[in-house]
């Protein structure tokens, strides 16, 4: 394939991701966001997939086989606990307007402008050498896929002006500065960059997945074929599992490490996921998305590897299979794509990466040794910080040559994955301070200093250096021999660690310095009153971030002051959009004197241009902190305490009072329920009482108006009247009775023996069946059984279930029988009252029990009797602890058992 | 509730860092062919997919 063509490719690539970038910006202006989803979110987190994910996975598992892919499993292995670091640290962030890792880490401390430069400087150092593999990627696959002038081979164009890496890197420090320095924004947000970096990283993984899949099921006959063909060499035989030698298994260790602290503060994942972060919940949705990205892009790395070295000539670079072997197949659009995709990786993480390293520079290392040495000039920062894009514009143009030369000189003799991980490296050496910052209140400025040096020393010493020795660029015997020929000294096997890898050593040498003096320093000094009020926010931001915003340290400053310092460092017209935001708190303070709250609006706006350190800078010349002690910090820090758990007080009681007004409410409704019901009870009774009455007053009358009335007819009359007494005195007495059973919850406990009962009760209803022509039968083989209810209760009991069964009995040839037997032993009696007659209709079953139901029998016109003698036999019952039932059909009759025990 | 969420993220977290690490890899890291591809790939990547599946269900969880 022409070069020509290829070039033209990546530049309409280019012009593609300009093009979304444009489109995503214009969107998002327009309310109509494309990068405000979590999925967009999660696909920008992606940019953690670089060139040596794409081309350096396959070179790296060349080598330890699996062992690739602990960079990639160490965060899926933080993702269940990577939400709520992430959330803790987009929450500060966007409470203090926070724009960079390094802006995070000095403010943390008190803005403290030494450890924003000291930041600086681990990050200048660890991620330049990381650029330079991109660059090296573009390089050598571009002179991969364009093999026709053979002579003019990458890496030995020594002329400037022939060297092609030379050229996309000036492309790409156009290309940034074009998406990152439009404009000057307080938060840093990039929502077009956003946009053309998930668009990448779509394109990354398909051309991934699509040489892989190619490999795997065209090259080769699916998974298996290819692992049992890697049985077949040793080279291969070696790569199906991990390497178990101790050097190996703490490089599987301190890797995975490495990769989970490097996917959250690397400068551009903190600037992915932290500063363009829209929305916090977005964190949660990642954490399970970002992970399953990394495994799609894992799956097809070892199958390649196994296929480049079992397929491709000895000579080819491992690091490069992934495009050399469509190519070896001929498959030139495949080779497009990949080389593409390759393109997509590099060119994503080296604009996000430079954007990110522009804003730590000059924010945290440019800006604040500027102010500290040109103090006396106001004029020389106003024309700093009205020139902050430009400035921003160099340092892109000069980090980006930095890392070509660190690719001229360096990084041509390495693997890829050997410079990334340096540096991981440099990155880990942040994790101390940061990670303790978050959750130790104590952790103090001046441990974190010790530790960031310490670390970063121990890190320089063992990887850089080396590195430049066994590059040529240095004397090498420093390697072998150590430091000053020094034994001990020897940079791979620091202080005698032997048996580890170079990784392993720095990495262990430098946490233990590192975490070592952190701790030990911050626990033997104390902290600076501005420090413990940053430290108090970090550790409890949970609690600021609920609240207004908290300033315990009061502080002092002229408005007119205040806005022509705007006006200075932002231009008047971002200075007038800024005071119109916030104009209506402004107008009403009278005086010149600034409110707590312009000033920490205006705190915050420089802060987020120009980084915490700097803002406090810039502002110290104007504002006047009152100048307090310790101590007395300490108390409004208690105070401020008190009155969160005052307010967190009161909202408990709040609660409790809010539980008791329920619970009265219910009570309430209960009441108004029984109230009903007894007004219900009254009506049913006085209905009841006047049924009778009627009938007797009518007789009455009858009897008193007629004379000549025939005696028999009068007789006759007579014992109506009489009947209908009875029937009033038998109401009145149950309604007595269901009264009693109602206010007596407690049973009188007695017990009686139930023959004598049933003898007495059959006695008195002989003469009923008689009238009625009824059989009534008595089935009872032990005559001990005793029913723990009193004998006045039971005798009541069966005289009502047996007057019922009377009652509804067949009238032709009726059957009542009563009959007691033990349902299993001796404690559960079941008596049974049978009749022979109609079955109770089905509208009835339910409510039988319940007051005045009176089942309407088909015979009589009108029930006879008051509906509440079934009521009150249920509540002995239940009093004794019995049970009631009944069953009920059309063939049978009707048969109530009682069941005790 | 929320104390709880967490605790059992924490839990997801150090019971994966114990399978992915020695010597319980050792276990799984065996010249061995499971479903025609090599025990320790296929270790590895299965526990890649449920620490994938569990964070997604404590996602669930969180509403």
């Amino acid at each position: 394939m022409g070069a020509g063509w290829v070039i033209l490719v990546s530049l309409l690539y280019l012009v593609l991701l300009f093009l979304i970038a444009l489109l995503g910006h214009r969107l998002a202006k327009a309310g109509k966001s494309i990068v405000n989803n979590p999925y967009v979110y999660a696909l920008s987190l992606t940019v953690y997939c670089t060139v040596w994910t794409f081309y350096g996975s396959v070179g790296r598992a060349t080598q330890t086989g699996l062992g690739f892919a602990a960079v990639y499993l160490g965060p899926a292995l933080l993702a269940p606990v990577w939400y709520m670091v992430m959330r803790k640290i987009i929450l500060i962030s966007k409470q203090l307007r926070i724009t960079s890792i390094a802006d995070f880490i000095s403010s943390r401390y008190g803005k403290s402008t030494f450890i924003g430069i000291l930041t600086t400087v681990i990050l200048i150092f660890g991620i330049i050498p990381y650029i330079s593999i991109q660059l090296k990627a573009i390089g050598i696959s571009f002179d991969l896929i364009t093999p026709s002038d053979i002579t003019d081979s990458f890496w030995d164009s020594s002329a400037f002006y022939r060297d092609k890496v030379n050229y996309f890197t000036i492309l790409l420090a156009l290309f940034t500065i074009l998406f990152g320095t439009r404009s000057l924004d307080p938060n840093e947000r990039h929502e077009g960059l956003i946009a053309a970096i998930a668009f990448e990283s779509i394109i990354k993984l398909i051309a991934f997945l699509s040489a892989g899949i190619f490999v795997v099921y065209f090259v080769f006959d699916g998974m298996t074929d290819v692992f049992t063909k890697a049985t077949s060499t040793e080279k291969t035989f070696k790569l199906l599992t991990l390497d178990t030698s101790e050097t190996a298994k703490t490089s599987w260790f301190w890797v995975l490490i490495l990769s989970a602290v490097s996917v959250m503060f690397l400068p551009r994942q903190f600037h992915v996921s932290v500063v363009e972060n829209t929305n916090i919940s977005y964190v949660r949705q990642a954490s399970w998305l970002f992970p399953l990205y990394l495994f799609l892009i894992c799956i097809f790395v070892l199958p390649i590897a196994i296929g480049g070295l079992l397929v491709l000539p000895e000579s080819s670079d491992p690091d490069m299979f992934v495009l050399s072997l469509p190519m070896h197949f001929g498959q030139g659009w495949l080779a497009v794509l990949v080389y593409i995709g390759g393109f997509s990786a590099a060119t994503s993480m080296v604009v996000v990466s430079v954007i990110s390293l522009s804003i730590v520079v000059s924010n945290n290392l440019l800006m604040p040794v500027l102010l500290k040495t040109r103090t006396a000039s106001l004029n020389g920062y106003t024309f700093l910080a009205q020139r902050l894009l430009s400035i921003r514009r160099v340092i892109i143009v000069v980090i980006m040559f930095l890392a070509f030369g660190f690719c001229k000189s360096v990084s041509s003799s390495f693997p890829l994955v050997s410079i990334g991980l340096i540096s991981f490296a440099a990155i880990l050496q942040l994790a101390p301070a940061l990670i303790g910052g978050l959750f130790w209140s104590r952790a103090n400025e001046k441990g974190a200093i010790s530790g960031l040096m310490a670390g970063f020393f121990i890190w320089f010493i063992c990887l850089p250096i080396p590195t430049l020795a066994e590059a040529g660029i240095i004397n090498q015997s420093l390697i072998t021999e150590g430091y000053f020929g020094i034994n001990a000294f020897k940079p791979y096997a620091l202080f005698g660690l032997e048996n580890v890898d170079s990784i392993s050593n720095a990495c262990i040498w430098s946490m233990i310095f590192n975490i070592g003096l952190f701790v030990i320093v911050s626990l033997v000094t104390t902290q600076e009153v501005d420090e413990l009020a940053q430290a108090d926010m970090y550790v409890n931001i949970e609690k600021y971030s609920t609240l207004p915003d908290i300033e315990v340290l009061k502080k002092e400053a002229s408005v007119q002051k205040l806005k022509q310092l705007l006006v200075r460092y932002l231009g008047a017209s971002k200075a007038r959009n800024h005071l119109q935001d916030f104009q209506g708190k402004l107008s009403s303070s009278q005086n010149d004197q600034a409110s707590q709250e312009f000033i920490q609006y205006i705190e915050k706006i420089l802060t987020g241009a120009f980084g915490a350190a700097s803002a406090k800078l810039l502002l110290s010349a104007d504002i006047r902190q009152e100048n307090i002690s310790l101590k007395q910090f300490n108390e409004i820090i208690n105070q401020t305490k008190e009155i969160l758990e005052y307010s967190h007080a009161l909202e408990e009681k709040t609660e409790e009072l809010t539980q008791t007004t329920n619970e009265l409410a219910a009570l309430n409704h209960r009441l108004k329920e029984l109230d009903v019901m007894k007004a219900e009870f009254i009506s049913t009774v006085t209905h009841e009482l006047r049924t009778p009455i009627t009938t007797i007053r009518s007789f009455s009358q009858i009897l008193k108006h007629k004379e000549n009335i025939d005696p028999k007819q009068k007789s006759e009359f007579l014992s109506i009247v009489l009947k209908e007494c009875d029937r009033i005195a038998r109401l009145i007495n149950q309604v007595l009775e269901v009264e009693k059973l109602e206010s007596v919850t407690l049973s009188d406990e007695g017990n009686s023996n139930f023959h004598n009962i049933a003898t007495l009760a059959l006695k008195r209803l002989q003469p009923i069946a008689d009238e009625k022509n009824a059989a009534l039968i008595y089935e009872n083989k032990d005559q001990d059984i005793n029913i723990p209810l009193s004998e006045d209760k039971l005798l009541q009991v069966l005289l009502n279930l047996l007057s019922n069964a009377l009652k509804f009995c067949n009238p032709e040839n009726g059957i009542v029988k009563l009959s007691i037997q033990y349902l299993d032993n001796i404690n559960h009696p079941l008596i049974c009252v049978y009749n022979n007659g109609q079955h109770i209709p089905d509208e009835f079953k339910n409510r039988i029990f319940e007051k005045f139901t009176q089942v309407k029998d088909g015979n009589l016109a009108k029930p006879d009797g008051s509906g509440l003698g079934l009521y009150i036999t249920k509540k002995i019952i239940e009093q004794g602890g019995g049970k009631i039932n009944f069953s009920s059909n059309a063939t049978q009759g009707t048969m109530f058992t009682i069941e005790f025990g | 509730m929320l104390q709880k969420r967490r605790e059992s993220r924490w839990a997801l977290f150090i019971i994966g860092l114990v399978l992915i690490n020695f010597p319980l890899l050792s276990v799984f890291n065996k010249n061995e062919f499971i479903f025609g591809v090599p025990l320790t790939y296929f270790y590895l990547f299965s526990l890649w997919m449920s620490m994938i599946i569990f964070t997604y269900i404590m996602t669930l969880k969180q509403k």
